[in-house]
């Protein structure tokens, strides 16, 4: 193609350039939305997104659930059993399903007992990771059964896993560090299902829904966030920089009271503390646009859930809402942190090693060949 | 974009409805109001029923307690017991554990949610339901019946609802109460009442003061007729739970 005929069209149009202008970059336009609505399409359908966050995600909420059910073994029945009888005028008028409000007996107390066990036991293959996509589910059905038998003891952690469980059924939990991904690997990736064509579907569909599972997560903890700043920003404590003292002087949040009382034992400490409580939350989705402050957000907001877990004692809410920040950790950060983890374990280990091999040469005759080096699959060959 | 790519396209749609669906229900229902909100609120709950306002926008300031005191029969004589704080018991599992117990909560959450209602009412209703709800029957005692007490709390205020809250949450601390106490005092329960206990920490400017700057909150609330069936299993557990978090404060 020569230049010869744009210059010439160049001309035409330049003669005309008031009439046609408008249409051109409305037809510029046209293509650029069209441009990104396709990008936007291939990201939810081409591949899952997040799976070394959501498999980060079941291991944090697995521990969570087995921790909880742990501390509250011996109170259990007290709690949500058949002593806990007195709440049910108001627990029963809470628009629960019929499902969810028996699962937990109140009258048996073997029977409720029985619910606890499966329940442990579901978070234990949760956390390990095997058949997630039938675990999930259950899972979702016996927390959510027991988080809302009582009517006094509900709190957000409670809420935030009970919504996000909710749509994490239609994700892919099991990517990574998983029984699944090891049988998967082990099995090979050529299994075929029993009925091809009744049972499979193209993968854009279970693209489709686990992206929309992570797009969901994500905007949930986003609203929390704000929301929960809003919230803060209105009231006196927060803005004269004080809030963070009275959260730690009641009794009910005073795990470790003596830590807690050297919490606040230095002014500037106190205001530093309520006044990040504050602008992380309602920056929080502002710094996500840009890596740099993403990672600051991250770290921050961290931080935050750390802290409230060891002064304040809410460790299920904390852990719940740091599994769910992950979310905003791609999937390429967390190969390089692997691979980074990795060189550095191996560097570790040779020091170790190279520290041993002079006691060990004095004890032991060397080996009469050479070991192999040990080949291993990186994070990044495997994604 | 050709027919192999109308899937993936009607496939991403979905999902994108799904998520603004979810945000639009979400964002009316946590904004404090719409005309829209009682219709949406009512949808979506209870799973998607949320509120992130807990420590804001005023921070909780008050340590509040549920403290009960109960009486019994010896001899024929009505004795009454001291009172025994029911929080405090539960929260001795709070001081050096990591993650608590749960329990750590729940008196404590019952006895807030009760006082709600309480405010709620208006100050003669107030008066009221701060006195005693025993009245004579037979040459004996019994509870006041429960549809001539609305009756008589709603004609002092037209708040059929607010009463109605309030008692049913009433009769809850009563059994309870008389559970609780049933396995503190090893007695049989005849009446149980309760006080509302709040004492706040001194204020951030006065927080190394060893003097205390706010006298504490007490309401306290008339006898309860302890007429329910005690179920000994649930004595056991009660019992079991006041062996190892042992007395209160």
């Amino acid at each position: 193609m020569t230049t010869t005929p744009s210059r010439t069209k160049k001309r035409t149009i330049s003669a005309t350039d008031a009439s046609r202008k408008p249409q051109a970059t409305a037809s510029v336009s046209a293509f650029s939305v069209s441009n990104r609505f396709d990008a936007l399409v291939r990201w939810i359908t081409d591949a899952k997104r997040a799976t070394y966050s959501l498999s980060a995600l079941r291991i944090v909420y697995g521990t969570i659930i087995l921790a909880f059910l742990s501390t509250n073994l011996r109170d259990r029945h007290y709690l949500w059993g058949v002593a806990s009888a007195w709440v049910e005028p108001e627990a029963k008028r809470r628009g629960w399903a019929e499902i969810l409000r028996v699962l937990f007996s109140k009258d048996n107390a073997f029977l409720f007992d029985v619910a606890y066990g499966a329940l442990f036991v579901l978070a234990l293959v949760f956390l390990v990771g095997w058949q997630t996509r039938f675990v999930t589910p259950l899972l979702t059905l016996f927390w959510v059964g027991l988080s809302t038998n009582s009517a006094v003891l509900t709190n957000g952690g409670d809420t935030i896993m009970r919504i996000s469980l909710l749509f994490l059924v239609f994700a892919n939990l099991s990517q990574h560090w998983s029984v699944d991904a090891w049988l998967r690997r082990k099995r090979g990736p050529t299994r075929k299902p029993v009925l091809k064509g009744w049972f499979t579907f193209p993968s854009w569909v279970g693209n489709a829904a686990h992206n929309a599972a992570v797009m969901l997560c994500a905007y949930q903890i986003l609203l929390v966030y704000v929301n929960s700043g809003i919230y803060k920003l209105m009231g006196e404590e927060w803005r004269d920089g004080t809030a963070f003292y009275y959260s730690v002087v009641l009794d009910v949040f005073r795990p470790f009271p003596a830590l807690s009382d050297l919490t606040w034992q230095w002014e500037f400490g106190v205001y530093v503390a309520t006044f990040l409580s504050i602008w992380v939350q309602l920056l929080f989705p502002l710094f996500l646009l840009w890596r740099p402050t993403r990672i600051v957000a991250l770290v921050f907001i961290l931080g935050m859930h750390l802290g409230i877990g060891l002064f304040l004692g809410l460790w299920p809410f904390s852990l719940a809402m740091i599994a769910l920040d992950l979310l905003f950790v791609r999937d390429s950060s967390w190969c390089q942190a692997i691979i980074w983890l990795r060189g550095v374990s191996a560097t570790l280990r040779e020091i170790v090693q190279q520290r041993r091999a002079p006691a060990l040469a004095q004890d032991e005759p060397a080996p009469a060949e050479p070991t192999q080096p040990e080949v291993r699959e990186t994070a990044g060959a495997r994604s | 974009m050709s027919s192999r790519a109308k899937g993936p396209r009607i496939a991403a749609i979905v999902a994108l409805l799904a998520v603004a669906a979810y945000v639009a229900v979400t964002l009316i229902i946590v904004l404090p109001s719409s005309p829209m909100r009682p219709a949406v609120v009512s949808a979506a709950s209870p799973y998607f029923s949320q509120k992130w306002n807990v420590f804001a926008p005023n921070i909780m300031k008050t340590n509040s307690e549920l403290v009960i005191q109960a009486q019994w029969r010896d001899d024929g004589q009505l004795v009454k017991s001291d009172w025994v704080s029911i929080t405090a018991i539960e929260q001795n599992s709070v001081a050096g554990s990591a993650m608590p117990s749960r329990i750590q909560k729940s008196s404590w959450n019952a006895v807030n949610a009760y006082n709600k209602r309480y405010v709620a009412l208006t100050e003669a209703q107030r008066n009221v339901v701060r006195d005693t709800f025993i009245e004579r029957h037979d040459g004996g005692y019994r509870a006041k019946q429960a549809e001539p007490l609305v009756s008589q709390l709603t004609e002092m205020g037209q708040n059929r609802a607010a009463v109605v809250q309030f008692l049913r949450y009433d009769y809850m601390l009563k059994e309870s109460a008389t559970t609780f106490a049933t396995a503190h005092f090893d007695k049989p329960i005849e009446r149980v009442r309760w006080k509302l206990q709040r004492e706040r920490p001194n204020d951030f400017e006065h927080r190394f003061d060893d003097e205390a700057q706010f006298d504490p909150y007490v309401v306290v609330f008339g006898w309860r007729h302890a007429d329910d069936l005690i179920d000994p299993e649930t004595i056991a557990v009660y019992d079991d739970v006041l062996a190892r978090y042992g007395d209160s404060r």
